[in-house]
């Protein structure tokens, strides 16, 4: 632990201890005058985590700044912890609203009933590395690397994206892709705006309108020509680019 | 968990504190010389490290000390031995009754069931008394 600490932070462990007993005295309190091994390393995570985010907001991710003591930037970090959680709040709220689930069970259980659970519990001072959802319902990028709001933050802004994406959409249209996909499309755990977004680029590799049935052969057979060209994935790209933009704001 | 970490968790000298103790037990007729709480401090050592125990601050055992020292069942003689084995129980309970109790309620109740149930005997307070409060705990009872 010591050399992770010292990896991780640029801090070495006895500047981290007196930070790691203060915080152990204040989660006991009056209470105990000790605590466990397990308890005692949940708490230098915590430390080290605080400091991460101090380092990361100073851009010096690996390196000791200078000018902060480790006091100090554990202190900077537990307050740049508390804004995020007020930042992913907002934004959360922001969501909720205009908030459409298209009847996933998944997706709503993780937006409604998950997420508020985690600004219930989560404990900025003694375990902010915590996430403590476990996220069942799958975005488009991987913030498996990432932890406690950190890992939250992204997560809702993700959402936040998909839903400004997927409400573009009539409602309807959505559910009629999503029914198209899978019967089982309400009980399903996989990511509805990966399903749209296909949907949407093969109607435009068709060049068929949206509204329109579904793909037929013949549509396939022109897509797969379109695909074997050389030039496709440059071509394609900007034209996919241009299409989904005056798709958007159509 | 790393052993030094927990070392330098526990860096704390706590002779001093311990020895300030000797002015409120004096009047029971007990004394604790630096040899006795050398070697409490050494038992300390090693129970936290048995039970993955972290301490902070002043620990426990002055307030075992205030505690115990009026204790029928407890003289000079006896007085470092008892406060080595009461230290392990201690943080023995302490896991045991998964931190449930503070510090003050489970030493209130060890120095009930060892003056008024186990009449100073300490396996009877650490196999039989404490033992059931534990199950009771564990319970949510």
């Amino acid at each position: 632990m010591e050399n992770h600490a010292e990896y991780l932070t640029g801090y070495e462990m006895e500047e981290l201890v007196p930070i790691v007993g203060m915080l152990a005295g204040k989660y006991a309190g009056c209470d105990s005058t000790s605590i466990t091994y397990e308890q005692a390393e949940k708490l230098t995570e915590a430390v080290l985590y605080c400091i991460q985010e101090a380092e990361q907001m100073s851009g010096d991710y690996s390196v000791r700044t200078e000018k902060m003591s480790a006091l100090q930037a554990y202190e900077a970090g537990l307050e740049c912890i508390k804004s995020k959680v007020a930042d992913t709040l907002m934004v959360y709220n922001d969501m909720i609203p205009e908030f459409d689930a298209f009847e996933n069970r998944c997706l709503y259980d993780t937006v409604i009933k998950g997420i508020p659970e985690f600004f219930k519990w989560y404990d900025v001072r003694f375990e902010p590395q915590n996430t403590i959802l476990t996220l069942d319902y799958p975005v488009l990028m991987d913030f498996t690397r990432l932890c406690g709001i950190d890992r939250i933050g992204e997560y809702v802004r993700c959402l936040k994206l998909e839903q400004e994406f997927l409400t573009v959409f009539p409602g309807e249209w959505i559910l009629g892709v999503l029914r198209s996909y899978s019967t089982g499309y309400r009980d399903m755990i996989e990511n509805l705006c990966e399903i749209v977004l296909k949907e949407i680029l093969a109607h435009m590799l068709a060049e068929k309108p949206l509204t329109a049935a579904r793909l037929e052969p013949a549509d396939w057979r022109r897509i797969s020509k379109r695909l074997e060209r050389p030039d496709f994935p440059v071509a394609a790209g900007e034209e996919l680019k241009y299409r989904i933009r005056k798709l958007v704001s159509d | 968990m790393d052993h030094n970490l927990m070392a330098l968790l526990q860096k704390q000298d706590l002779t001093e504190q311990i020895l300030k103790t000797n002015d409120v037990t004096e009047r029971f007729g007990i004394t604790l010389s630096e040899e006795d709480v050398g070697l409490i401090l050494a038992e300390r050592k090693q129970v936290l490290r048995e039970q993955r125990r972290v301490e902070f601050g002043e620990g426990i055992v002055p307030k075992l000390i205030f505690e115990f020292c009026d204790s029928a069942y407890v003289d000079q003689e006896n007085f470092v031995d008892t406060i080595i084995r009461l230290q392990e129980i201690f943080y023995l309970y302490k896991n045991e009754t998964l931190d449930a109790m503070t510090d003050e309620e489970l030493l209130r109740l060890m120095k009930e069931q060892f003056e008024n149930v186990c009449c100073g005997d300490l396996d009877y307070l650490e196999g039989t008394g404490l033992a059931e409060l534990a199950r009771a705990v564990r319970k949510g009872e």
